[in-house]
Protein backbone atom coordinates (compact mmCIF):
# COMPACT_ATOMS: atom_id res chain seq x y z
CA UNK A 1 0.00 0.00 0.00
CA UNK A 2 1.63 3.29 -0.76
CA UNK A 3 0.44 6.44 0.67
CA UNK A 4 0.58 10.02 -1.10
CA UNK A 5 0.50 13.42 -0.17
CA UNK A 6 -2.67 13.35 -1.72
CA UNK A 7 -3.66 10.78 0.69
CA UNK A 8 -2.84 12.89 3.33
CA UNK A 9 -4.60 15.80 2.00
CA UNK A 10 -7.71 13.47 1.90
CA UNK A 11 -7.35 12.99 5.82
CA UNK A 12 -6.54 16.65 6.71
CA UNK A 13 -9.56 17.56 4.39
CA UNK A 14 -11.36 16.76 7.32
CA UNK A 15 -10.41 19.42 9.54
CA UNK A 16 -12.38 21.90 7.58
CA UNK A 17 -15.32 19.71 6.28
CA UNK A 18 -19.04 19.96 7.94
CA UNK A 19 -19.65 15.62 7.62
CA UNK A 20 -17.71 15.55 10.86
CA UNK A 21 -18.50 18.20 13.57
CA UNK A 22 -16.14 16.38 16.20
CA UNK A 23 -13.17 16.92 14.41
CA UNK A 24 -14.70 20.85 13.24
CA UNK A 25 -15.39 21.70 16.89
CA UNK A 26 -12.71 20.44 18.22
CA UNK A 27 -10.20 22.07 15.78
CA UNK A 28 -12.42 25.75 17.05
CA UNK A 29 -12.39 24.67 20.77
CA UNK A 30 -8.27 24.05 20.48
CA UNK A 31 -7.40 27.23 18.83
CA UNK A 32 -9.50 28.99 21.31
CA UNK A 33 -8.73 27.16 24.39
CA UNK A 34 -4.85 28.02 23.74
CA UNK A 35 -5.73 31.71 22.67
CA UNK A 36 -6.66 32.63 26.32
CA UNK A 37 -3.58 33.45 28.02
CA UNK A 38 -5.86 33.40 31.36
CA UNK A 39 -6.67 29.35 31.21
CA UNK A 40 -3.17 28.40 30.15
CA UNK A 41 -2.21 30.66 33.29
CA UNK A 42 -4.91 29.16 35.99
CA UNK A 43 -3.66 25.37 34.58
CA UNK A 44 -0.37 26.69 36.37
CA UNK A 45 1.98 24.00 34.25
CA UNK A 46 4.91 25.53 36.50
CA UNK A 47 7.19 23.40 34.70
CA UNK A 48 5.86 24.88 31.15
CA UNK A 49 5.67 28.62 33.11
CA UNK A 50 9.37 28.17 33.44
CA UNK A 51 10.60 27.16 30.01
CA UNK A 52 8.49 30.38 28.89
CA UNK A 53 6.46 27.95 26.55
CA UNK A 54 4.71 28.64 23.65
CA UNK A 55 0.42 28.11 24.21
CA UNK A 56 0.65 25.48 21.43
CA UNK A 57 2.89 23.55 24.54
CA UNK A 58 0.17 23.08 26.35
CA UNK A 59 -1.59 20.55 24.13
CA UNK A 60 -1.47 17.49 24.77
CA UNK A 61 -0.11 18.23 27.92
CA UNK A 62 -2.83 19.94 30.04
CA UNK A 63 -5.11 20.63 27.39
CA UNK A 64 -7.03 17.82 26.34
CA UNK A 65 -9.09 16.53 23.16
CA UNK A 66 -10.49 13.50 24.65
CA UNK A 67 -11.42 12.46 28.70
CA UNK A 68 -8.62 9.90 29.58
CA UNK A 69 -5.59 10.08 31.25
CA UNK A 70 -3.97 6.91 31.61
CA UNK A 71 0.03 8.38 32.23
CA UNK A 72 0.55 7.69 35.52
CA UNK A 73 0.72 11.61 37.68
CA UNK A 74 3.51 11.66 39.78
CA UNK A 75 3.19 15.63 39.73
CA UNK A 76 0.45 17.80 40.69
CA UNK A 77 -1.21 18.81 37.07
CA UNK A 78 -4.25 19.60 36.24
CA UNK A 79 -5.94 19.37 33.10
CA UNK A 80 -9.12 20.74 30.73
CA UNK A 81 -10.19 17.77 28.40
CA UNK A 82 -13.29 18.06 25.84
CA UNK A 83 -15.40 15.79 24.12
CA UNK A 84 -18.19 16.54 21.54
CA UNK A 85 -21.32 14.32 21.65
CA UNK A 86 -24.84 14.15 20.50
CA UNK A 87 -27.80 11.95 20.88
CA UNK A 88 -30.67 13.70 20.79
CA UNK A 89 -32.53 15.11 17.61
CA UNK A 90 -34.92 17.98 17.89
CA UNK A 91 -38.26 17.21 18.56
CA UNK A 92 -40.51 16.99 15.64
CA UNK A 93 -37.34 18.29 13.50
CA UNK A 94 -34.97 15.38 12.48
CA UNK A 95 -32.96 18.08 10.22
CA UNK A 96 -31.62 19.71 13.58
CA UNK A 97 -29.77 17.66 16.02
CA UNK A 98 -28.77 18.59 19.66
CA UNK A 99 -25.11 19.21 19.72
CA UNK A 100 -22.95 18.66 23.09
CA UNK A 101 -19.62 20.39 24.18
CA UNK A 102 -18.39 19.09 26.66
CA UNK A 103 -15.56 20.67 28.93
CA UNK A 104 -13.97 18.20 31.91
CA UNK A 105 -12.26 20.46 34.02
CA UNK A 106 -9.84 18.08 36.38
CA UNK A 107 -8.34 19.93 39.08
CA UNK A 108 -5.56 18.18 41.28
CA UNK A 109 -7.00 18.78 45.17
CA UNK A 110 -2.88 19.51 46.24
CA UNK A 111 -3.49 22.81 44.61
CA UNK A 112 -7.13 23.32 44.35
CA UNK A 113 -6.84 27.24 44.98
CA UNK A 114 -6.24 30.06 42.57
CA UNK A 115 -3.52 31.91 45.07
CA UNK A 116 -3.90 35.12 42.79
CA UNK A 117 -7.90 35.54 43.59
CA UNK A 118 -8.71 32.83 46.04
CA UNK A 119 -11.08 31.28 43.73
CA UNK A 120 -11.05 26.98 43.86
CA UNK A 121 -9.94 26.43 40.80
CA UNK A 122 -12.11 24.67 39.02
CA UNK A 123 -14.60 27.12 38.96
CA UNK A 124 -12.38 29.99 37.84
CA UNK A 125 -11.40 28.03 34.68
CA UNK A 126 -15.14 27.14 34.50
CA UNK A 127 -15.93 30.69 34.56
CA UNK A 128 -13.13 31.54 32.14
CA UNK A 129 -14.49 28.88 29.68
CA UNK A 130 -18.08 30.01 30.39
CA UNK A 131 -16.86 33.80 29.34
CA UNK A 132 -15.03 32.67 26.25
CA UNK A 133 -17.97 30.47 24.86
CA UNK A 134 -21.24 30.91 26.31
CA UNK A 135 -23.80 32.72 23.87
CA UNK A 136 -21.23 32.61 20.76
CA UNK A 137 -21.14 31.88 17.55
CA UNK A 138 -17.81 30.05 16.84
CA UNK A 139 -19.25 27.09 15.55
CA UNK A 140 -21.99 28.46 13.16
CA UNK A 141 -24.52 29.24 15.39
CA UNK A 142 -25.19 30.18 19.20
CA UNK A 143 -24.34 28.06 21.71
CA UNK A 144 -25.53 28.08 25.00
CA UNK A 145 -24.01 26.36 28.58
CA UNK A 146 -27.30 24.06 29.46
CA UNK A 147 -24.96 21.65 32.26
CA UNK A 148 -22.79 23.07 34.56
CA UNK A 149 -22.21 19.96 37.47
CA UNK A 150 -19.41 19.55 40.26
CA UNK A 151 -17.75 16.19 41.60
CA UNK A 152 -14.87 14.12 42.30
CA UNK A 153 -13.37 11.37 39.67
CA UNK A 154 -11.01 10.19 42.90
CA UNK A 155 -9.15 11.10 45.91
CA UNK A 156 -6.58 13.58 44.03
CA UNK A 157 -8.58 14.74 41.46
CA UNK A 158 -11.88 17.35 41.49
CA UNK A 159 -13.79 17.39 38.32
CA UNK A 160 -16.12 20.04 36.86
CA UNK A 161 -18.44 19.34 33.93
CA UNK A 162 -19.65 21.88 31.57
CA UNK A 163 -21.77 21.19 28.81
CA UNK A 164 -22.47 23.87 25.98
CA UNK A 165 -25.59 22.67 23.49
CA UNK A 166 -26.21 24.06 20.04
CA UNK A 167 -28.68 23.16 17.77
CA UNK A 168 -27.37 22.02 14.21
CA UNK A 169 -27.83 20.59 10.53
CA UNK A 170 -28.21 16.71 11.30
CA UNK A 171 -26.26 15.56 8.17
CA UNK A 172 -27.55 17.16 5.55
CA UNK A 173 -25.13 17.27 3.27
CA UNK A 174 -22.54 14.64 2.32
CA UNK A 175 -18.81 15.29 1.55
CA UNK A 176 -18.07 13.52 -1.46
CA UNK A 177 -14.27 13.88 -2.66
CA UNK A 178 -12.30 16.69 -2.25
CA UNK A 179 -15.30 18.94 -1.19
CA UNK A 180 -17.70 17.60 -3.89
CA UNK A 181 -20.80 17.72 -1.43
CA UNK A 182 -24.30 16.44 -1.65
CA UNK A 183 -27.45 16.74 -0.11
CA UNK A 184 -28.79 14.16 1.65
CA UNK A 185 -32.85 13.78 2.20
CA UNK A 186 -34.00 12.32 4.86
CA UNK A 187 -36.41 10.16 5.00
CA UNK B 1 41.39 -11.05 93.94
CA UNK B 2 41.14 -7.63 92.06
CA UNK B 3 37.73 -5.60 92.42
CA UNK B 4 35.50 -5.43 89.30
CA UNK B 5 36.09 -2.02 89.24
CA UNK B 6 39.90 -2.88 88.65
CA UNK B 7 39.17 -5.46 85.91
CA UNK B 8 37.51 -2.89 84.16
CA UNK B 9 40.37 -0.96 83.95
CA UNK B 10 42.82 -3.86 82.60
CA UNK B 11 39.83 -5.01 80.00
CA UNK B 12 38.77 -1.27 79.75
CA UNK B 13 34.88 -2.29 79.43
CA UNK B 14 32.41 -5.52 80.82
CA UNK B 15 32.69 -8.86 80.23
CA UNK B 16 30.60 -8.98 77.61
CA UNK B 17 32.99 -6.32 75.83
CA UNK B 18 35.87 -8.06 76.35
CA UNK B 19 33.81 -11.36 75.23
CA UNK B 20 33.09 -8.95 71.69
CA UNK B 21 36.65 -8.17 71.28
CA UNK B 22 38.15 -11.58 71.93
CA UNK B 23 35.73 -12.69 69.33
CA UNK B 24 36.63 -9.86 67.06
CA UNK B 25 40.11 -10.58 67.54
CA UNK B 26 40.09 -14.71 66.65
CA UNK B 27 37.57 -14.13 64.11
CA UNK B 28 40.53 -11.78 62.44
CA UNK B 29 43.29 -13.84 63.27
CA UNK B 30 41.50 -16.82 61.77
CA UNK B 31 39.66 -15.29 58.84
CA UNK B 32 41.62 -17.42 56.29
CA UNK B 33 40.71 -21.07 58.01
CA UNK B 34 37.52 -20.53 56.75
CA UNK B 35 36.56 -22.54 53.84
CA UNK B 36 34.29 -19.35 53.11
CA UNK B 37 37.06 -16.86 53.08
CA UNK B 38 37.78 -15.41 49.28
CA UNK B 39 38.53 -11.95 48.28
CA UNK B 40 36.57 -9.81 46.28
CA UNK B 41 36.60 -6.96 44.44
CA UNK B 42 34.13 -3.47 44.76
CA UNK B 43 33.32 -1.18 42.48
CA UNK B 44 30.59 0.93 41.50
CA UNK B 45 29.02 1.63 38.02
CA UNK B 46 31.58 4.41 37.60
CA UNK B 47 34.02 2.68 38.01
CA UNK B 48 33.37 -0.83 35.91
CA UNK B 49 34.92 -0.77 32.35
CA UNK B 50 32.70 -4.25 31.69
CA UNK B 51 29.60 -3.17 32.65
CA UNK B 52 27.92 -5.84 30.56
CA UNK B 53 30.10 -8.33 31.90
CA UNK B 54 28.48 -10.53 34.46
CA UNK B 55 30.11 -13.71 35.27
CA UNK B 56 33.88 -14.67 34.64
CA UNK B 57 35.32 -11.36 35.12
CA UNK B 58 39.14 -10.51 35.20
CA UNK B 59 38.66 -8.44 38.98
CA UNK B 60 42.22 -9.43 39.98
CA UNK B 61 43.86 -7.69 37.10
CA UNK B 62 41.14 -4.36 36.88
CA UNK B 63 43.20 -1.65 38.61
CA UNK B 64 39.12 0.24 39.46
CA UNK B 65 38.25 -2.40 41.38
CA UNK B 66 39.35 -2.69 45.09
CA UNK B 67 39.79 -6.35 46.78
CA UNK B 68 38.31 -6.76 50.18
CA UNK B 69 38.60 -10.04 52.63
CA UNK B 70 35.11 -11.12 52.43
CA UNK B 71 33.37 -14.55 53.60
CA UNK B 72 30.92 -15.86 51.43
CA UNK B 73 27.73 -17.47 53.55
CA UNK B 74 24.71 -19.38 52.27
CA UNK B 75 22.33 -18.41 54.12
CA UNK B 76 18.85 -20.09 54.00
CA UNK B 77 17.01 -19.11 57.23
CA UNK B 78 15.44 -16.71 55.02
CA UNK B 79 14.91 -15.35 51.22
CA UNK B 80 15.49 -11.94 50.70
CA UNK B 81 14.80 -12.27 46.80
CA UNK B 82 12.12 -14.26 46.80
CA UNK B 83 12.91 -16.77 44.79
CA UNK B 84 16.36 -17.49 44.64
CA UNK B 85 18.59 -18.58 48.06
CA UNK B 86 20.13 -15.41 49.37
CA UNK B 87 23.85 -15.25 50.15
CA UNK B 88 25.75 -13.19 52.47
CA UNK B 89 28.79 -11.52 52.62
CA UNK B 90 30.68 -10.66 55.71
CA UNK B 91 33.88 -8.34 56.12
CA UNK B 92 36.55 -8.71 58.60
CA UNK B 93 35.63 -7.42 62.28
CA UNK B 94 36.12 -3.30 62.58
CA UNK B 95 36.27 -3.52 58.35
CA UNK B 96 36.00 0.13 57.43
CA UNK B 97 35.31 1.80 54.35
CA UNK B 98 38.36 1.26 51.95
CA UNK B 99 36.86 2.84 48.75
CA UNK B 100 37.42 6.82 48.59
CA UNK B 101 34.46 7.49 46.41
CA UNK B 102 31.81 5.79 48.47
CA UNK B 103 30.87 8.50 50.82
CA UNK B 104 30.88 11.06 47.93
CA UNK B 105 28.57 8.21 45.56
CA UNK B 106 26.53 6.58 48.10
CA UNK B 107 27.14 7.89 51.73
CA UNK B 108 26.22 11.28 51.69
CA UNK B 109 24.04 11.38 48.89
CA UNK B 110 21.87 8.49 49.79
CA UNK B 111 22.95 8.13 53.71
CA UNK B 112 23.65 4.23 52.74
CA UNK B 113 25.70 2.23 54.49
CA UNK B 114 29.38 0.83 53.43
CA UNK B 115 29.42 -1.42 51.15
CA UNK B 116 25.64 -1.30 50.34
CA UNK B 117 25.18 0.00 46.76
CA UNK B 118 28.22 -1.73 45.40
CA UNK B 119 28.86 -4.35 43.24
CA UNK B 120 31.47 -7.33 44.53
CA UNK B 121 33.46 -9.73 42.17
CA UNK B 122 32.85 -12.95 44.18
CA UNK B 123 34.72 -15.94 42.93
CA UNK B 124 32.74 -19.28 42.82
CA UNK B 125 34.14 -22.67 43.49
CA UNK B 126 35.99 -23.14 40.33
CA UNK B 127 37.87 -19.43 40.92
CA UNK B 128 35.78 -17.60 38.34
CA UNK B 129 34.94 -14.30 39.49
CA UNK B 130 31.20 -13.08 39.26
CA UNK B 131 29.23 -9.69 39.49
CA UNK B 132 27.12 -9.49 42.86
CA UNK B 133 25.24 -6.34 43.79
CA UNK B 134 25.46 -5.76 47.87
CA UNK B 135 21.33 -4.90 48.55
CA UNK B 136 21.13 -4.80 52.46
CA UNK B 137 22.23 -4.85 55.33
CA UNK B 138 22.16 -8.40 57.11
CA UNK B 139 22.55 -8.08 61.08
CA UNK B 140 19.29 -9.86 61.79
CA UNK B 141 20.97 -13.44 61.48
CA UNK B 142 24.35 -12.52 62.88
CA UNK B 143 25.03 -9.33 65.26
CA UNK B 144 28.59 -10.06 66.15
CA UNK B 145 29.94 -9.66 63.07
CA UNK B 146 28.93 -7.28 60.14
CA UNK B 147 27.05 -9.30 57.52
CA UNK B 148 25.67 -7.89 53.79
CA UNK B 149 22.42 -9.11 51.73
CA UNK B 150 24.43 -9.76 48.51
CA UNK B 151 22.44 -11.30 45.49
CA UNK B 152 23.48 -12.36 41.93
CA UNK B 153 23.62 -9.67 38.93
CA UNK B 154 21.77 -11.68 36.25
CA UNK B 155 20.54 -9.48 33.90
CA UNK B 156 21.72 -6.82 31.67
CA UNK B 157 18.84 -3.91 31.37
CA UNK B 158 18.86 -1.63 28.23
CA UNK B 159 17.20 1.77 28.41
CA UNK B 160 17.52 5.09 27.06
CA UNK B 161 18.54 7.96 29.36
CA UNK B 162 16.87 11.41 29.96
CA UNK B 163 19.80 12.70 27.60
CA UNK B 164 18.49 10.06 24.90
CA UNK B 165 21.29 7.81 25.04
CA UNK B 166 21.85 4.08 25.07
CA UNK B 167 22.82 2.73 28.67
CA UNK B 168 23.48 -0.53 30.18
CA UNK B 169 23.52 -1.58 33.53
CA UNK B 170 23.82 -4.90 35.58
CA UNK B 171 20.67 -5.47 37.50
CA UNK B 172 19.15 -8.53 39.58
CA UNK B 173 15.97 -9.84 38.59
CA UNK B 174 13.32 -10.78 41.24
CA UNK B 175 10.13 -12.31 40.99
CA UNK B 176 7.18 -10.31 42.03
CA UNK B 177 3.90 -11.57 43.56
CA UNK B 178 0.98 -11.42 41.45
CA UNK B 179 -2.00 -12.38 42.28
CA UNK B 180 -3.39 -12.15 38.36
CA UNK B 181 -3.39 -14.74 35.40
CA UNK B 182 -0.77 -12.55 33.81
CA UNK B 183 -4.40 -11.23 31.27
CA UNK B 184 -6.81 -8.77 31.93
CA UNK B 185 -10.08 -9.35 29.84
CA UNK B 186 -12.93 -6.66 30.21
CA UNK B 187 -15.72 -7.44 27.82
CA UNK B 188 -13.89 -6.15 24.44
CA UNK B 189 -10.17 -6.67 25.10
CA UNK B 190 -7.24 -8.47 26.72
CA UNK B 191 -4.09 -6.94 27.82
CA UNK B 192 -0.74 -8.34 29.05
CA UNK B 193 -0.96 -7.82 32.97
CA UNK B 194 2.08 -9.21 34.71
CA UNK B 195 4.27 -8.12 37.19
CA UNK B 196 8.04 -7.77 37.57
CA UNK B 197 10.62 -6.42 39.82
CA UNK B 198 14.47 -5.89 39.55
CA UNK B 199 17.10 -4.09 41.76
CA UNK B 200 19.80 -1.92 40.60
CA UNK B 201 22.55 0.45 42.15
CA UNK B 202 21.07 4.04 43.05
CA UNK B 203 23.37 6.28 41.32
CA UNK B 204 23.19 9.29 39.51
CA UNK B 205 21.54 7.31 36.74
CA UNK B 206 19.17 5.09 37.90
CA UNK B 207 17.84 7.22 40.56
CA UNK B 208 16.25 8.62 37.22
CA UNK B 209 14.49 6.50 36.20
CA UNK B 210 10.65 7.69 36.20
CA UNK B 211 6.68 6.98 36.22
CA UNK B 212 5.87 4.92 32.70
CA UNK B 213 9.23 4.36 31.25
CA UNK B 214 9.00 1.79 29.63
CA UNK B 215 12.02 -1.01 28.93
CA UNK B 216 12.55 -4.56 27.23
CA UNK B 217 12.95 -7.30 29.69
CA UNK B 218 13.06 -10.55 28.18
CA UNK B 219 15.64 -12.97 27.34
CA UNK B 220 17.39 -12.62 23.46
CA UNK B 221 14.69 -14.42 22.01
CA UNK B 222 13.66 -13.89 18.65
CA UNK B 223 9.96 -13.95 19.37
CA UNK B 224 8.17 -10.80 19.88
CA UNK B 225 9.77 -9.01 23.08
CA UNK B 226 8.30 -8.69 26.68
CA UNK B 227 8.07 -4.42 27.30
CA UNK B 228 7.73 -3.16 30.47
CA UNK B 229 7.08 0.08 32.39
CA UNK B 230 7.90 1.21 35.26
CA UNK B 231 4.98 1.56 38.25
CA UNK B 232 6.65 1.58 41.29
CA UNK B 233 9.90 3.41 42.01
CA UNK B 234 11.40 2.49 46.04
CA UNK B 235 14.49 4.11 46.78
CA UNK B 236 14.92 4.38 50.48
CA UNK B 237 14.64 0.87 51.47
CA UNK B 238 17.29 -0.05 51.75
CA UNK B 239 19.32 3.38 51.07
CA UNK B 240 21.97 2.83 48.16
CA UNK B 241 19.55 0.48 46.33
CA UNK B 242 16.93 1.14 43.66
CA UNK B 243 14.18 -1.69 43.46
CA UNK B 244 11.72 -1.11 40.55
CA UNK B 245 8.39 -2.61 40.41
CA UNK B 246 7.02 -2.90 36.56
CA UNK B 247 3.99 -3.57 34.85
CA UNK B 248 3.83 -5.34 31.81
CA UNK B 249 2.55 -3.26 28.69
CA UNK B 250 2.73 -3.92 24.95
CA UNK B 251 5.25 -3.94 22.41
CA UNK B 252 4.89 -0.91 20.06
CA UNK B 253 6.95 -1.61 16.68
CA UNK B 254 6.72 2.08 15.85
CA UNK B 255 8.91 2.79 18.85
CA UNK B 256 10.61 0.05 20.39
CA UNK B 257 13.70 -1.04 18.88
CA UNK B 258 15.44 -4.77 18.90
CA UNK B 259 18.44 -4.94 17.10
CA UNK B 260 18.64 -8.38 15.31
CA UNK B 261 22.03 -9.51 13.20
CA UNK B 262 22.68 -12.68 11.99
CA UNK B 263 19.44 -14.57 13.92
CA UNK B 264 21.19 -12.96 17.14
CA UNK B 265 19.59 -10.42 18.78
CA UNK B 266 22.23 -7.91 20.00
CA UNK B 267 20.47 -5.19 21.91
CA UNK B 268 17.05 -4.26 23.13
CA UNK B 269 16.00 -0.57 23.67
CA UNK B 270 12.05 0.52 24.53
CA UNK B 271 11.25 4.21 23.04
CA UNK B 272 14.42 3.84 20.72
CA UNK B 273 12.15 6.21 18.34
CA UNK B 274 10.81 9.10 19.88
CA UNK B 275 9.20 11.44 17.21
CA UNK B 276 11.28 9.57 14.71
CA UNK B 277 14.10 10.74 16.65
CA UNK B 278 16.77 7.81 17.37
CA UNK B 279 19.36 7.92 20.56
CA UNK B 280 22.79 8.38 20.73
CA UNK B 281 25.13 6.05 21.94
CA UNK B 282 26.48 7.10 25.80
CA UNK B 283 30.29 7.65 25.32
CA UNK B 284 31.69 8.50 28.96
CA UNK B 285 34.44 11.08 28.45
CA UNK B 286 34.99 14.44 28.90
CA UNK B 287 34.64 15.69 25.68
CA UNK B 288 32.22 18.63 25.00
CA UNK B 289 29.08 17.96 23.93
CA UNK B 290 26.07 19.85 23.27
CA UNK B 291 22.60 19.68 23.43
CA UNK B 292 19.25 20.86 23.03
CA UNK B 293 16.47 20.82 24.81
CA UNK B 294 12.77 22.21 24.34
CA UNK B 295 9.48 22.18 26.28
CA UNK B 296 6.46 20.26 25.57
CA UNK B 297 5.90 17.39 23.13
CA UNK B 298 8.65 16.62 20.04
CA UNK B 299 6.04 18.57 17.48
CA UNK B 300 6.19 21.52 16.00
CA UNK B 301 3.34 22.69 13.79
CA UNK B 302 3.06 23.67 10.51
CA UNK B 303 2.25 27.53 9.05
CA UNK B 304 2.17 28.64 12.79
CA UNK B 305 3.37 28.48 16.32
CA UNK B 306 6.63 29.73 18.59
CA UNK B 307 9.18 26.40 19.72
CA UNK B 308 11.20 27.74 22.11
CA UNK B 309 14.68 25.98 21.88
CA UNK B 310 17.80 25.91 24.54
CA UNK B 311 21.16 24.38 23.88
CA UNK B 312 23.32 23.47 26.89
CA UNK B 313 26.88 22.73 26.62
CA UNK B 314 28.42 19.87 28.89
CA UNK B 315 31.89 18.68 29.42
CA UNK B 316 31.08 14.99 31.32
CA UNK B 317 28.26 15.82 33.44
CA UNK B 318 29.36 19.56 33.75
CA UNK B 319 27.52 22.08 32.17
CA UNK B 320 30.16 24.47 30.15
CA UNK B 321 29.16 28.47 29.31
CA UNK B 322 27.63 28.85 25.78
CA UNK B 323 30.07 28.14 22.66
CA UNK B 324 29.36 30.78 19.65
CA UNK B 325 27.50 28.33 17.35
CA UNK B 326 25.02 28.64 14.13
CA UNK B 327 21.66 27.14 14.09
CA UNK B 328 20.82 25.29 10.74
CA UNK B 329 17.52 23.29 10.02
CA UNK B 330 16.95 20.11 7.59
CA UNK B 331 14.04 18.15 6.25
CA UNK B 332 16.29 15.25 5.34
CA UNK B 333 19.04 16.53 3.31
CA UNK B 334 17.35 19.62 2.43
CA UNK B 335 17.92 23.23 4.08
CA UNK B 336 14.70 24.62 5.09
CA UNK B 337 16.26 27.56 6.94
CA UNK B 338 14.76 30.35 4.48
CA UNK B 339 11.10 28.38 6.18
CA UNK B 340 12.24 29.08 9.70
CA UNK B 341 11.04 32.27 11.61
CA UNK B 342 13.24 33.28 14.71
CA UNK B 343 12.25 35.51 17.18
CA UNK B 344 15.41 35.90 20.19
CA UNK B 345 13.64 38.88 22.00
CA UNK B 346 13.69 38.60 25.87
CA UNK B 347 15.24 35.16 25.49
CA UNK B 348 18.73 33.62 27.33
CA UNK B 349 21.59 34.22 24.55
CA UNK B 350 21.39 29.88 24.08
CA UNK B 351 18.07 30.12 22.99
CA UNK B 352 15.82 30.85 19.94
CA UNK B 353 12.07 30.58 19.26
CA UNK B 354 11.59 29.01 15.61
CA UNK B 355 8.69 29.18 13.73
CA UNK B 356 7.71 26.82 10.95
CA UNK B 357 6.71 29.25 8.19
CA UNK B 358 5.18 27.56 5.42
CA UNK B 359 1.32 27.46 4.89
CA UNK B 360 1.55 23.95 2.81
CA UNK B 361 0.29 20.97 4.78
CA UNK B 362 2.35 18.62 2.87
CA UNK B 363 5.33 18.86 5.43
CA UNK B 364 2.99 17.85 8.05
CA UNK B 365 4.51 14.36 9.22
CA UNK B 366 7.69 15.33 7.76
CA UNK B 367 10.35 15.48 10.24
CA UNK B 368 12.85 18.75 11.27
CA UNK B 369 16.34 17.97 12.18
CA UNK B 370 17.12 21.25 13.96
CA UNK B 371 21.28 21.32 14.92
CA UNK B 372 23.23 23.63 16.72
CA UNK B 373 26.72 23.63 15.14
CA UNK B 374 30.07 25.37 16.58
CA UNK B 375 32.19 23.01 14.32
CA UNK B 376 32.51 19.13 13.24
CA UNK B 377 33.56 17.62 15.98
CA UNK B 378 30.75 19.99 18.46
CA UNK B 379 27.52 20.30 17.29
CA UNK B 380 23.86 18.84 18.91
CA UNK B 381 21.10 17.79 16.66
CA UNK B 382 17.38 17.09 17.65
CA UNK B 383 14.31 16.03 15.37
CA UNK B 384 10.63 17.41 15.97
CA UNK B 385 7.86 15.94 14.30
CA UNK B 386 6.15 18.99 11.58
CA UNK B 387 2.29 18.27 12.27
CA UNK B 388 -0.75 20.17 11.08
CA UNK B 389 -1.86 20.47 14.28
Amino acid sequence: MTWTDEDKQRLLHFKEIVDSDDIKCKEIIKKLLLSNKYILHVLNNTELEKEDAEPEDYYLENVLPYYVITETLSDVKHFVCFEISYRDLQRYDKTKKLLQIVFYILINEHDAIELDTGIARHDLIAALIQDQFNFTNYFGVKIELVEDTAGAVDRDYILRTLTFQQIVDNNLIKDGKYGNKEVHILA
Amino acid sequence: MPSMETYKKLHNGTIGQEHKRLSDKIMDTTFWTDINSRVGYLYDYYHDDHITQLNDLDSPNDPKKISIDIKFLMNTSQTYGNDQSTFHLQMRPGQECNVDYYDEFFGSRYNSTFPIGLYCDIPDEQGKYNRWLIVDKANYNVTQFPTFEILRCDYVLYYIDDHRRKRQIAVVLQSQSSYNSGIWSDHVTTIVEDQQKFAAPLNRDTEKFYYNQRLIIDNKVLTEPRLWQISKINRVAPNGIARITLAQTKFDGDKDYVKIENDEVIEMYADYYVGNTEPTDFVETDKIRAEITYPGKPTIRVGSGYKKLAVNFYQGESEIPLMNGQWQYFIGNEDVSSLIAYSTVDLEENEVKIKFNSKDINYGGKTLTIKYVVDTDIQASIDLNLANL
